[in-house]
């Protein structure tokens, strides 16, 4: 590898680890004016702060907003050299009938940019696979007369993409694209960390960043996924809309670093997170009585799926149609009710605790709850222990319905 | 090796309501190994249990309520059961999938099956709880609606009981009737009609016992991975969630393939006052799930100081375009109808546009429609007709017949929207080619959920497929319903799997089961077989190429407007390429090598002889 | 024309209107107060004195759509690029045309625009793009959507200035404004290809825009077809330059 590409390549991938955090704010060029780059620059301002190493743009933004990368330890800069209607889905303005791409600008153009890098698509699964891989062909060349990294983004796409060879064709695209000359990837996670540390083996030792996609629900699904590809032998991520959607970017990017440079990880993230003690807290107007809290909770204590042994219930109330959960109040009526002295709470977590020796099964504390979630199972008491500290319903409610108090929802 | 306590509960009822008898069976590890659950294990059942020419409504029709391994548990949305049986709208195969919360129960009381044959001698209500099945004569049921029957069970043996019933059109054996539990349906193909014929209102279940898995902590895993698949989805995480299905409906107006005026074209004028967003503004007050499901589809409106779980998108399509109609509160209170007389609303509604059609051609006039002014667009006729279908009150006792058997009297073939009998959904075929081969080619009729390429044909999702050119779909509606099947048998709900693919159902599956299924070929092969069993069934009882037809309108008449315009279905060469990918004869049937490499030779009982 | 720094007010002679109607109607004096002219290549031979000295209106190239099998290659921007610069023309405008139902139409307008905005970028001559969706599958509901996905995509790929139809309300105008954030023109609202239509006059409408963000307007067919072109011209330059001088490249 030439001396320019290597030089380049190290201001996006930190040299200290090898790792690096991209942020993408291309998407004007592919969806049009979506939410977070509206106002690109104030929005990569705020992503700036949080530390990231590279940002993706477009050839026309990165013009209007080069001083955003100037002098030292400012972000790398990225440039898309083409684009697609590929992504112009349903969700967006006049939505893809078929797959159209086009090169949008020439390595040269990026040079004179200062870019570190170039980044392309690289499609397989539809007609037009070979012409998308002329176009990365010629973009590689064009990267070895300029010495500049060429990133590949190989994403299966197309009629003949189904689920079932959903994995295989990642790792045919990543083989392609390293075969085509790429310097980095930018794949798709592909669920696990175990077929994706397949994936990262087919990349022969290019580096394999991770792309983001649509926004998740919250951005402790985003750290988890970087989480999960770094212990797959990725090197980083290239995240968009999940950090410049997010209400606050540069709190997002700087979490991202956490885990990607400073070896935190998403546990400690959490329970940093958590402020004693603990409380749990219901809203019903968010709840939908999916009931996947019983499932969990009855997972974590028995084992089983047994929403009979959950710690917690959801009530319907058929006139108002809405669903209500009740939860471990930490109200104490319960230990006060119990004759030996065998329910306690736990000073560590804040939650009950059940001393089982001590439990002649009398069932005071299933009368005395005042929200009926003490039930008896066994001649012993089922009490909501929190869970030791990350209480699952939380974890596992899709709608905030159940949240911890200071926590917040969702 | 038993499967008990691997994702199944590992126990099949049969009840014989003619001898009063009840007998569990062990499940068969071998046939739940190839064929898994849901619909490959009832589609198993049925085919071994029947034979050819059976009349749908005798005692020995089957009905099969069949779970997957993964409902019950922590996989997303897996709360799915199958109805199976033999359909006496179409004669011919019929699986009806439902979600809710009764398959759930059914599992919890210790059984992943219930199979029911006979003849109840009074109306009878079957009772199942942890582990003990009876039957009770209760014939203060009869002539209820849904929801009352529903109502009145749980006050009678408890709240915590779920309940599967048929309305008033089940028990009067309407072959469009279906089966209903908590506002949620197996809808299409009257599978109402069966249990009515076997003198059943309604099937209580209550269940407190565990359920299972292979590998608790790698389960949970990977269930926690899918379900975060789920929240990194547009589709799972926002659009389902926040306009239910009705969110395509827009967009599907946009490509030209929304059905209007029974399938006269594909552009309606008036979609925007139907639209997921006007739907949400005006009419719904409250998400609602299923068992265990992050999304949330179903959405709740107020109707008549009732409560209503809908419209989804069929139901909005079916009483909306289909017949000209944008009247919100007469789709909503067709909707309702439908629900609480027991019949399948996207039926209902192809059959009152079939009936508009006849009357603003001059073939009905209004006193032939018992006085109702039949006319495009009319919420109030909408509603009339709705009614009478639903109650079988004067016209309405031929109507609910459906188009196929109306079309046999009253001409205007080409405008009977069906496909072997089956009423045909809300997509306009001339303008998603790959829909027209999905719904030519479909186990049980014109089905939109077989092969839904309106994922890639309309909805840009994945990569968008030019929906009027031929070209490919034969592979992709090959691959799309080996796909659909596979899920079918899972216990977990389709909308899941949106956002993610067979390698997170493979980790869910293999971990639960113990079973070899993390390689996507090992589920890919299982999906090939239930289609090519259910196909094997559908040919027993007849079904060649000629079958496999579309009607008339879609194959001769241009579309006239929209980006379809001027596009008609090559069905013919569509079905050219299907039949050899497929591995089956020119003529529709499947192969001997087929059925040997997929061992269906292995578990069927008797193959067609052609 | 480069308005980036203040504003301007455009007239398209290769429309209704052309270079020698528009002197016919508004005179060589009143002329030299606009601030930019848009021709066709060799238009201005005819005209050529009206171009001289340091206060003359500066000349962009109109470049025709590109036709999908003639392809819109490197060759054929260099010497449209080259050939205006050669003539001292001071930018180059290109209609971008998405919303087809055949969408290799809306990929070629795509690339053509890409292409050009490429080498004019090479050669420092500004580009500006027309945010003018067109064809079947843009509606009356989905028009703003579709004219502020072309204007955005326009800058992104490297344009300097969008131009954009009358929009209705100010206040989308705005938004549309406000996610391209780069100069804006007004494109005359009586072209044969804008889906909306201001309810006020010419005056009124730009004034309403000028104050959420509009750089100038593009005349076109208003001038040819009003009464008193040569007071419309003259309203139309004070209102927009407001006595902050005209700009100039």
């Amino acid at each position: 590898m030439g001396v320019g590409k290597r030089v380049r390549l190290s201001r996006i991938l930190d040299p200290s680890d090898g790792r690096g955090l991209v942020v993408a704010a291309d998407h004007g060029l592919m969806l049009g004016p979506i939410k977070g780059v509206i106002d690109l620059e104030s929005t990569l301002r705020k992503v700036i702060e949080g530390g990231p190493d590279a940002i993706l743009v477009s050839p026309g933004q990165a013009r209007r907003l080069r001083h955003l990368f100037a002098g030292k330890g400012a972000p790398a800069m990225l440039v898309r050299v083409d684009w697609t209607n590929a992504f112009r889905d349903k969700t967006y303005t006049l939505p893809a009938r078929g797959i159209e791409f086009c090169r949008v600008a020439n390595v040269k153009d990026a040079v004179k940019l200062g870019a570190s890098g170039v980044v392309t698509y690289l499609f397989v699964g539809f007609d037009g696979e070979d012409e998308h891989a002329s176009m990365v062909e010629e973009f590689a060349e064009e990267c070895r007369l300029w010495d500049m990294p060429l990133i590949v983004e190989p994403l299966p796409m197309g009629p003949k993409v189904t689920k079932a060879n959903y994995v295989d064709m990642v790792k045919k695209a990543v083989r392609k694209a390293v075969e085509l000359g790429a310097d980095l990837l930018k794949a798709p996670y592909t669920g696990d960390p175990y077929s994706f540390s397949e994936v990262v083996k087919d990349a022969s030792g290019v580096p394999v960043l991770v792309l983001g996609g649509y926004r998740a629900k919250s951005l402790r699904d985003s750290l988890e996924v970087i989480s999960e590809i770094l212990e797959a032998g990725a090197s980083g991520i290239v995240f968009g809309r999940n950090v410049v959607q997010h209400p606050n970017p540069s709190e997002a990017v700087r979490l991202m670093r956490a885990i990607i440079h400073e070896g935190k990880t998403v546990a400690d993230i959490v329970k940093s997170r958590l402020k004693p003690p603990l409380r749990l807290r219901v809203n019903p107007g968010s709840c939908t009585g999916c009931l996947i809290c019983l499932s969990a909770c009855s997972f974590a204590h028995e084992g089983v799926f047994q929403p009979a042994k959950a710690r917690l219930r959801i009530d319907y109330d058929e006139e108002k149609h809405s669903y209500r959960p009740y939860v471990c109040t930490l109200c104490g009526s319960c230990v006060k009710a119990c004759p030996t002295g065998a329910l306690t709470i736990d000073p560590e977590t804040g939650g009950l605790r059940l001393t089982a020796e001590l439990c002649d099964g009398c069932g005071a504390c299933v009368e005395a709850c005042p929200v009926k979630v003490v039930k008896l199972s066994d001649g012993k008491p089922l009490i909501c222990d929190l869970c030791g500290g990350l209480p699952e319903c939380v974890d596992w409610c899709p709608t905030g319905a159940i949240y911890l108090e200071g926590v917040g929802q969702g | 090796m038993s499967l008990a306590g691997r994702g199944y509960v590992g126990q099949v009822a049969w009840v014989d309501l003619s001898e009063g008898s009840v007998r569990a069976e062990p499940l068969n590890p071998l046939h739940a190994s190839m064929v898994l659950g849901g619909k490959g294990l009832g589609a198993l059942i049925l085919y071994n249990s029947t034979r050819p020419g059976l009349d749908p409504l005798s005692p020995e029709n089957p009905l099969i309520i069949s779970t997957g391994p993964l409902t019950g548990t922590l996989a997303p949305s897996s709360c799915r059961f199958t109805i199976v049986t033999k359909s006496p709208h179409t004669g011919l195969f019929l699986d009806s999938n439902c979600g809710g919360f009764f398959g759930v129960e059914l599992k919890k009381a210790g059984f992943d099956v219930l199979v029911v044959t006979g003849r109840a001698e009074a109306l009878s209500t079957l009772i199942v709880e942890d582990g003990k099945v009876w039957v009770e004569e209760t014939p203060d049921l009869k002539g209820m609606t849904t929801m009352d029957a529903e109502k009145a069970l749980k006050k009678r043996l408890g709240e915590e009981f779920r309940v599967l019933t048929i309305g008033p059109a089940g028990e009067e054996l309407t072959p469009i009737a279906g089966v209903f539990t908590d506002q949620r349906c197996a809808g299409r193909g009257g599978a109402g009609a069966v249990m009515g014929s076997k003198n059943l209102k309604a099937i209580a279940v209550r269940g407190s016992k565990p359920i299972s898995v292979y590998d608790p902590e790698g389960f949970k895993k990977a269930c926690w991975r899918a379900r975060r698949r789920i929240r990194m989805h547009e589709v799972t995480a926002r659009s389902l969630p926040t306009y239910g299905t009705v969110n395509i409906l827009e967009t599907v107006n946009e490509t030209g393939a929304l059905p209007t005026r029974n399938f006269k074209t594909g552009v309606f004028e008036e979609a925007w006052k139907l639209s997921g967003y006007e739907w949400r503004r005006s009419e719904w007050v409250k998400d609602k799930a299923c068992f265990g499901c992050p999304i949330a589809c179903s959405k709740l409106a107020p109707v008549d100081g009732k409560i209503l779980d809908g419209p989804d998108y069929e139901t909005v399509w079916a009483f909306g375009p289909q017949c000209g109609v944008s009247d919100r509160k007469a789709i909503l209170y067709a909707n309702w109808l439908c629900d609480a007389y027991g019949v399948d609303t996207i039926s209902t509604g192809v059959i009152v546009g079939y009936v508009m059609e006849l009357y603003e051609r001059g073939v009905l006039k209004a006193d032939d429609l018992d006085g109702v002014e039949a006319r495009w667009g009319s919420g109030e006729a909408l509603t009339r007709l709705v009614e009478k279908i639903c109650k079988g009150e004067g016209v309405g006792r031929e109507l609910r017949l459906g188009v196929r058997r109306l079309s046999v009297k009253y001409g205007l073939a080409e405008a009977a929207l069906h496909v072997k009998g089956l009423e045909m959904p809300g997509y306009e075929p001339r303008a998603a080619k790959g829909m027209g081969l999905g719904y030519a080619t479909s186990d049980r009729g014109a089905c939109h959920l077989r092969a839904y390429t309106a994922d890639k044909e309309l909805l840009g999702y994945g990569g968008a497929v030019d929906p009027i050119s031929i070209g490919g779909k034969a592979r992709l509606v090959v691959d799309y319903q080996n796909e659909k099947a596979l899920i079918d048998s899972t216990g977990i709900c389709f909308f899941a799997t949106f956002a993610f693919s067979f390698r997170e159902l493979g980790d869910m599956l293999s971990r639960a089961t113990g079973l070899p299924l993390e390689e996507t070929e090992a589920l890919r092969l299982i999906g090939e077989r239930v289609y090519n069993l259910t196909r094997l069934f559908d040919v027993r009882e007849g079904v060649t190429r000629k079958d496999d037809d579309l009607p008339g309108r879609l194959l001769n008449e241009p579309m006239p407007e929209g980006p379809a315009k001027g596009s008609r279905v090559e069905l013919e060469e569509m079905l050219d390429e299907y039949y050899p990918i497929r591995g089956w004869s020119n003529d529709g049937v499947p192969e001997r090598e087929t059925i040997e490499r997929l061992n269906l030779d292995k578990l069927v009982k008797d193959l067609p002889t052609r | 024309m480069d308005p980036s720094d203040s504003r301007g007010v455009l007239v398209d002679c290769t429309g209704e209107l052309r270079l020698n109607l528009l002197v016919d109607k508004i005179g060589r004096e009143r002329f030299k107060d606009i601030d930019g002219v848009i021709v066709y290549e060799d238009s201005v031979t005819d005209f050529l004195d009206l171009f001289f000295g340091k206060r003359a209106p500066g000349c962009v190239l109109r470049v025709e759509p590109r036709g999908s099998e003639e392809g819109a290659g490197r060759e054929w921007a260099e010497k449209l690029v080259v050939n205006a610069l050669r003539r001292d023309f001071s930018a180059l405008i290109y209609r971008l045309t998405i919303g087809h139902e055949d969408e290799r139409l809306d990929s070629s307008s795509m690339s053509a625009m890409t292409m050009l905005s490429t080498v004019c970028n090479e050669y420092e001559l500004p580009l500006i793009a027309e945010a003018a969706p067109r064809g079947e599958r843009v509606t009356r509901e989905n028009y703003v959507d579709c004219v502020g996905l072309a204007a955005r995509m326009a800058v992104e790929a490297g344009a300097s200035v969008v131009a954009v139809p009358f929009l209705g309300d100010p206040e989308v105008f705005r938004k549309v404004v406000d996610a391209v954030k780069t100069p804006t023109l007004l494109i005359d609202p009586l072209c044969g290809y804008t889906l909306l239509k201001p309810r006020s006059s010419l005056q009124e409408t730009v004034r309403s825009l000028l104050e959420v963000g509009l750089n100038g307007v593009i005349l076109g067919p208003s001038l040819a077809r009003s009464r008193n072109p040569d007071k419309l011209l003259a309203d139309t330059l004070s209102m927009v330059h407001g006595g902050a001088g005209v700009g100039c490249r």
